[in-house]
């Protein structure tokens, strides 16, 4: 395996999917920077692990479920609280569109 | 000097001190060292003494008493403790004030125990020298000019300083044990699931683990007990209680296992000579020692940084101004996308940036399966290695970092550098281990080195059990950076007592 | 030029509201018309640290949807997130089914005549969280957007179906079958102003041409409010997309597929989002929910409740209960509680069809005069099936039960209390009977005359009998003689 050729037009989608703004001298940093991660990852290539399955929780802990009982949440005050803007009753943000 | 945990506990039951006396004598040394180590993000003092002075009554009227009665502990500021701030060290929850206690949190006041402050770590504790956080560093006690190691290295020092018996760590890839080793104190990463992490916010959900630390193993098999045990608000917790703290009475015939290629290149000299001491010393008890094979383990780093970059993306998706923490309100912020992007971009530091980007790639349509899934299949074939090596041996003996403490700025440029200070950590994250540092004789360096000690699940109190055997033989975790606490020639600023 | 021949292709993705009293991963309540960010806790705020732990009812209910729809459902379910970034959404991603949902297949036969019966196929059933609600507030002159999370972390059951649905109107009765099962296994209450059951559909053709059938490009069309909307928004998009296609020739995979949003005002569809790049959500499984294992054993007994299934329910009430299909229909329709309240006049008359009828007529007059719902209706079905039973047994005429029922539903009283309160005399039926059987004996005249079409000559022989007791009901001698009449033809 070896990886997919990180460039600038690659750097700006990822960190466009994850909401982050890069100034050219950023996406050249972070062209570099992903670049030599995945070269290392690529170490991974060399694994023979086509047969198991992916390991997503350490231990098989299963079935945590809770039953359907109403419990206190928090008060509207104290959800409203840590919000940058908010009313008496909501969030607020911007629009969706400016 | 202050006493441990359980001398502190025990005086106080005992009436020969007050709950009082003790958080005003733990302020006092707090006072002294802080300005120079900032081992703590914020303090809560009136809060302490509150707590204090309501113990002291309910002594006086003959209540029962927790476990954890009268001593004073630091809660990594990753860990919500309602109606203080819970900052992360991101500039993201500056001024997030948490809503609701952490299951440990809530825990800890069950034990009595008492919060005198939130301390110091890497931005959503990414990181390993405590660089990374958006207020500063922590320095580390023997040395300022080093790093504490990280992500909670506050906690390490806080420990290490004597400003505090105990504190809480949180443990991804080596976050308690790395500062626990390079600030010369014991940091136990429990088994997954062991204690929860309702409260704690998110690094990579499947590796986080909550820990303590301090400088005995006994202080932290009493505070694991505080803490751990099923919490049915994590649906990943365990259903296992920590269960007893027994050291065991000898240790012979301890199959204690060894992997060689961790004693091999990469390993620095003045490291493997310190914990080839304490296999000696093991051996010398009477235990056996047995060379071990862990074929997948040089997939680990890459393994890790993957999948804890992956769920770290999403995990912190959540942080983009709308209902909590951090929102960029310039002119320019007309609609939500920018929003979105001008509080993430000013809100999260470099680091955490890097590994979104490496996450949100490793996630990705087209590149999931070589990445996120493949680092995935190479996590259970780790686990099953170990599932091999527990046929063999009780547990591992080896490293916990492969260096000494390193300088200050020596690999803030070199993330990959800086990612391989946790060769020997992530494994156990990566199976869902237990595994405890502790402090061991340094060989020519008066720096401090820790040795990594590694069981089957939850074998956590075994292998407190088996420190606190080497510890009764040992003073090593009894030494002190000189000579109050702090290295010679380090000026007190803002000293008051 | 010819208008070409083409096939509708249809497939819908229903979102159903299950009813659970509290969120799919935390204690929050679900009642709807609360205060904005009143239910709410730090899980369904998405705060930092705040872990999700799965509601057992609601995969209870998904797996009764699964049985009732014929799906399978896999030994194990797990959970996966899909991440993007909306307001409503707190924590920047959904919790979601992507590759293990809780239902696997399934399908849905629609009530009808046609033989073999029309059945819809599903493709799968899963689990998933609700997003908050985004209210879009002019007041301050500024576009702000006010977030509500009340709604967020509802549990939501996505039911996808196959593409099978071939017409407008066939995707009404699908819906209209699908809430009505969803209703009567008491999973949702379908209440689709209150959002708990929303529809998507997705829209194409196959246009027959001289190389035969071509597929156009795949619409999805959201925003549909009612099963009218869905209708509507079919034959809309039938009519678009042949007219784009005669025009631009365009098949499946040489366009983007579109989003269009149904606009009820216009009553057209409008043109949403191209997805040119298809949105990449980077689904993986949630770290922080363990998977779910269905015990064989919970599903044997869930199979209990398929019973309440509307084609149970609908094969127990004509062949058993012997109703008419429409009577079956109407009542399927009047929704879980009146089949329990039919069903329980019914045992206690021992008059099914009496029941049905009653049920169809009295108490829905009653129900729409009081604005009630069944379940709060004051009358007991014991009680109704005990006035039905003496109706049946000749006790009383239907226009004096007619009077008692009014009298029921008005105090809390017995049958016989009720007949006490107006004067109504509990009648031997035996003594009418040797009453009306003497008068035909003694009045030859009068039977041949109302036999000759002479119908007055009823009314002499109820005379007759109101001078020989003044205490006999009219009607009910009229019903008797009718009675006899018809036998002795």
């Amino acid at each position: 395996m070896s990886h997919p050729v990180v460039d600038a037009e690659l750097v700006r989608r990822v960190a466009s999917l994850a909401k982050l703004d890069l100034n050219d001298d950023q996406v050249v940093q972070a062209v570099g920077e992903l670049n030599r991660m995945l070269d290392f990852v690529d170490l991974l290539s060399e694994a023979d692990v086509d047969s198991l399955p992916p390991l997503v929780h350490p231990h098989d802990v299963l079935d945590a479920v809770r039953d359907d009982l109403p419990e206190a949440g928090l008060s509207r005050s104290d959800a409203l609280a840590n919000a940058a803007r908010h009313d008496d009753t909501c969030f607020r943000v911007p629009p969706v569109l400016g | 000097m202050i006493p441990s945990a359980v001398r502190l506990r025990e005086e106080f039951v005992a009436g020969e001190r007050s709950a009082v006396e003790t958080v005003r004598e733990t302020f006092a040394r707090i006072r002294q060292s802080e300005p120079a180590l900032h081992a703590f993000l914020s303090l809560d003092e009136p809060g302490a003494l509150a707590a204090a002075a309501a113990l002291d009554r309910r002594r006086a009227d003959g209540e029962s008493l927790g476990s954890l009665a009268g001593v004073p502990i630091g809660v990594k500021d990753l860990i919500g403790v309602r109606g203080s701030r819970t900052t992360c060290g991101s500039r993201m929850l500056a001024e997030y004030i948490a809503p609701y206690d952490a299951t440990v949190v809530e825990r800890l006041r069950q034990a009595d125990a008492i919060i005198v402050g939130k301390t110091n770590l890497d931005e959503f504790a990414m990181g390993s020298s405590n660089e990374h956080s958006a207020f500063g560093r922590a320095c580390n006690p023997w040395d300022l000019s080093l790093v504490s190691g990280g992500s909670s290295g506050g906690s390490a020092v806080a420990v290490a300083a004597d400003q505090v018996p105990i504190t809480l760590g949180t443990d991804t890839g080596g976050s308690i044990r790395q500062p626990a080793a390079f600030c010369g104190i014991v940091g136990l990463k429990p088994t997954y699931g062991l204690v929860s992490r309702y409260g704690v916010v998110a690094y990579a959900s499947s590796l986080d683990q909550v820990g303590p630390m301090g400088r005995t193993a006994a202080d932290c098999a009493a505070l694991l007990q505080a803490i751990g045990g099923p919490d049915r608000r994590d649906s990943t917790s365990a259903r296992r209680e920590v269960g007893e703290f027994s050291p065991p009475d000898s240790l012979r015939g301890l199959r204690i296992g060894w992997v060689p290629e961790q004693f091999g290149p990469g390993l620095d000299p003045i490291v493997s000579e310190s914990v080839e001491s304490a296999l000696r010393w093991f051996e010398s008890q009477g235990a056996v020692r047995v060379p071990v094979e862990l074929p997948y383990a040089r997939f680990g780093i890459a393994s890790y940084y993957v999948i804890a970059s992956s769920e770290a993306s999403s995990n912190l998706e959540r942080f983009d101004g709308a209902h909590y923490g951090f929102r960029a309100d310039g002119s320019d912020v007309t609609d939500l996308d920018r929003l979105y992007r001008a509080t993430r971009t000013a809100g999260f530091g470099a680091e955490v940036k890097r590994r979104i980007l490496l996450g949100t790639f490793a996630l990705s349509a087209g590149h999931a399966d070589a990445y996120y899934g493949r680092a995935s299949r190479v996590r259970r074939a780790i686990r099953d290695d170990f599932d091999r090596v527990w046929q063999q041996v009780d547990l591992l003996l080896g490293p916990t970092t492969p260096t000494p403490p390193f300088p200050a700025a020596a690999k803030t440029s070199d993330p990959l550098a800086m990612y391989l200070a946790d060769v020997y950590t992530v494994l156990a994250n990566l199976a869902g281990l237990p595994a405890v540092s502790f402090p061991v004789e340094p060989t020519d360096t008066r720096l401090p080195i820790g040795a990594q000690l590694t069981g089957p699940p939850f074998s956590d109190q075994r292998l407190l059990g088996l420190v606190h055997r080497y510890q009764q033989e040992h003073d090593w975790h009894l030494r002190r950076p000189d000579p109050i606490g702090l290295p010679a020639g380090i000026p007190v600023s803002g000293a008051d007592s | 030029m010819k208008t070409p021949e083409f096939e509708t292709i249809v497939g819908l993705e229903v979102h159903v509201q299950l009813s659970t009293r509290t969120k799919l991963f935390c204690g929050c309540a679900t009642s709807f018309g609360a205060e904005p960010n009143t239910q709410v806790c730090p899980v369904c705020l998405g705060l930092p640290g705040a872990l999700p732990v799965v509601n057992r009812e609601a995969i209870r209910l998904a797996i009764v949807t699964g049985l009732a729809l014929d799906g399978s459902i896999p030994e194990v379910t797990r959970w996966d997130r899909k991440n993007y970034f909306y307001p409503d959404l707190p924590k920047g991603y959904q919790i979601s089914q992507l590759d293990h949902p809780i239902v696997d297949g399934g399908s849905l036969e629609l009530p009808g005549d046609e033989s073999p019966p029309r059945r819809i196929g599903f493709i799968r059933a899963h689990l998933e969280e609700d997003a908050g609600k985004s209210l879009h507030d002019e007041r301050e002159g500024k576009a702000d957007t006010r977030i509500d999370l009340n709604r967020a972390g509802t549990p939501l059951l996505e039911i996808v179906s196959r593409p099978e649905i071939r017409s407008a109107q066939e995707a009404k009765r699908f819906l209209t079958e699908l809430k009505l099962l969803l209703e009567h296994l008491g999973v949702s209450d379908c209440n689709m102003e209150e959002g708990s059951l929303r529809v998507d559909a997705n829209v194409n053709l196959r246009v027959s041409t001289p190389e035969g059938p071509v597929p156009t490009p795949i619409v999805e069309v959201k925003n549909l409010n009612s099963f009218r909307a869905v209708e509507r928004a079919i034959e809309f998009e039938q009519q678009r997309q042949l007219g784009e296609f005669l025009a631009t020739g365009r098949r499946q995979g040489e366009a983007p597929k579109q989003t269009r949003g149904w606009d009820d005002a216009s009553q057209t569809t409008r043109l949403q989002r191209e997805k040119e790049e298809s949105a990449d959500y980077r689904y993986f499984p949630d770290p922080d929910l363990v998977p779910i294992v269905v015990s064989r054993d919970l599903i044997e007994s869930l199979r209990g409740e398929l019973n309440r299934r509307p084609s149970a329910i609908r094969h127990r009430l004509i062949a058993t209960c012997g109703l008419s299909d429409y009577d079956a229909e109407v009542l399927l329709q009047m929704g879980p509680a009146a089949i329990a309240y039919f069903d329980q006049v019914a045992e206690t008359s021992s008059d099914p069809k009496r029941a049905a009828n009653w049920l169809q007529q009295d108490v829905a007059r009653a129900l729409k005069e009081r604005g009630e719902s069944i379940d709060r209706f004051p009358l007991k079905p014991e009680r109704l099936g005990e006035l039905l039973r003496r109706v049946a047994a000749g006790e009383l005429t239907t226009a004096q039960a007619k009077d008692v029922f009014r009298r029921l539903t008005e105090a809390d009283v017995e049958v016989e209390g009720a007949m006490r309160d107006l004067g109504i005399a509990s009648v031997d039926p035996s003594a009418i009977d040797r009453l009306c059987r003497e008068l035909l004996a003694e009045h030859p005249q009068s039977v041949a005359d109302y036999r000759s079409g002479k119908l007055q000559a009823l009314g002499a022989l109820i005379g007759a009998a109101r001078k020989r007791d003044r205490n006999a009901d009219p009607n009910r001698v009229r019903e008797r003689l009718l009675e006899l009449l018809a036998e002795t033809a």
